[in-house]
């Protein structure tokens, strides 16, 4: 047996419609490029806008451009634009079903299987690539607001509840919200531990609370599975 | 095939080094690390590495089945009736792949054992490379791969 080959996807276009393809891009679905050996650099997640200029043009914005966002005087603050930035086409890919969070829109980004995963995949989020540590103001959190402030919710199945509250289960109420730190609190992106050839799908936003410290984080985000 | 482990620094026969924040991390090579299967009649089966591990290749009537690590690690799972080692990995938005552990599932009579072989060290974890952590999964994973003992 091997690994699986896993493939980072977006949705670049306004349709909330499943990714079509095995592992390439397809539609509206663009693939996030990743770090090889032969030295090209991998695309980054950018999380901006509600500063002066609200926002940054849209479908595409420069490469290298940031709008403020705000550390509100109260509550938490939804950071309102996602981009991919592509190292090697130098422009940003706007994301725009990620744009207004929480909302429900359902195909927003993907993680495309190709091959036979043993367990669950799971998004996690850490300081660094070794893995270990969430002390990063951004995953740990504030004295009054102690969670991350990347929430996260698996759509693979279903479109989120409104406003991302709570659903009901076979009679029971559940939150699929996740403040992604760390091993403790992740996101599964399935539900079972058999996952084939298939996309599983989710959806993110960032959301200041009113006393982050100010900081610059480049937290990594990771996919955790098991495989024969 | 790209196997995109190129933030690992020294990465060589035994191991490699990944620098963080404030933790530095060993993980072993997964190129060099592979099962070790002894079959009755004599016969020993090597597999491949970490990412083509080349298990679907063992055959039925294992009679000892063995790991050897990139690090020297030499580790003999006990005998069971049965076995399905499976491999586990993180891999980051930007492409880095990082081996945590072998979980080795066995069948031990009426119930199923894992044999959690380690692959990695750092200065927060207690366990080192080679540790192995024996737990019973309370779930067994349904799966054509199950090779059983002689």
């Amino acid at each position: 047996m091997s690994e699986p080959i896993l493939t980072f996807l977006y949705n670049h276009s306004a349709n909330d419609v499943a990714y079509g393809g095995t592992g390439e891009a397809s539609g509206g679905w663009q693939k996030i490029q990743l770090t090889t050996n032969s030295g090209s650099l991998s695309d980054r997640k950018i999380y901006t806008g509600g500063g002066i200029h609200q926002a940054l043009p849209t479908p595409t914005a420069a490469y290298g451009s940031r709008e403020a966002t705000i550390r509100p005087s109260i509550g938490t603050y939804p950071v309102p634009q996602i981009y991919i930035e592509s190292l090697s086409d130098n422009i940003m890919y706007h994301v725009p079903l990620a744009s207004g969070q929480p909302n429900s829109n359902r195909f927003v980004f993907g993680v495309y299987v190709d091959g036979l995963i043993t367990s669950d995949l799971y998004l996690e989020m850490w300081d660094d690539m070794t893995f270990s540590t969430c002390d990063l103001p951004t995953l740990s959190g504030s004295s009054n607001y102690p969670y991350s402030v990347f929430n996260a919710i698996r759509t693979t199945d279903s479109a989120p509840p409104d406003a991302w509250g709570t659903s009901t289960v076979s009679g029971t109420t559940v939150s699929g919200v996740v403040n992604l730190a760390g091993y403790d609190n992740r996101l599964r992106l399935k539900g079972s531990d058999t996952i084939q050839n298939e996309c599983l799908y989710y959806s993110m936003y960032a959301a200041i609370p009113w006393d982050l410290e100010f900081t610059h984080d480049q937290p990594v985000e990771t996919y955790r599975y098991l495989y024969i | 095939m790209d196997r995109r482990i190129k933030p690992i620094k020294n990465l060589d026969a035994v191991d490699g080094t990944i620098y963080g924040r404030h933790n530095k991390v060993h993980m072993v090579n997964p190129y060099k690390s592979y099962f070790i299967v002894h079959y009755n009649d004599g016969t020993i089966q090597k597999g491949n590495n970490l990412f083509d591990t080349g298990w679907h290749k063992v055959r039925q009537g294992i009679k000892t089945l063995q790991y050897k690590l990139s690090t020297g690690h030499l580790i003999t799972i006990p005998k069971t009736k049965g076995y399905l080692p499976t491999i586990e990995v993180s891999e980051s938005m930007e492409g880095f792949k990082l081996f945590h552990a072998i979980h080795v599932n066995c069948i031990a009579y009426d119930k199923i054992i894992k044999y959690k072989i380690i692959l990695k060290e750092d200065n927060i974890s207690k366990y080192k490379i080679g540790d192995i952590i024996i737990s019973e999964p309370g779930k067994s994973i349904e799966s054509p791969q199950w090779k059983m003992s002689a």
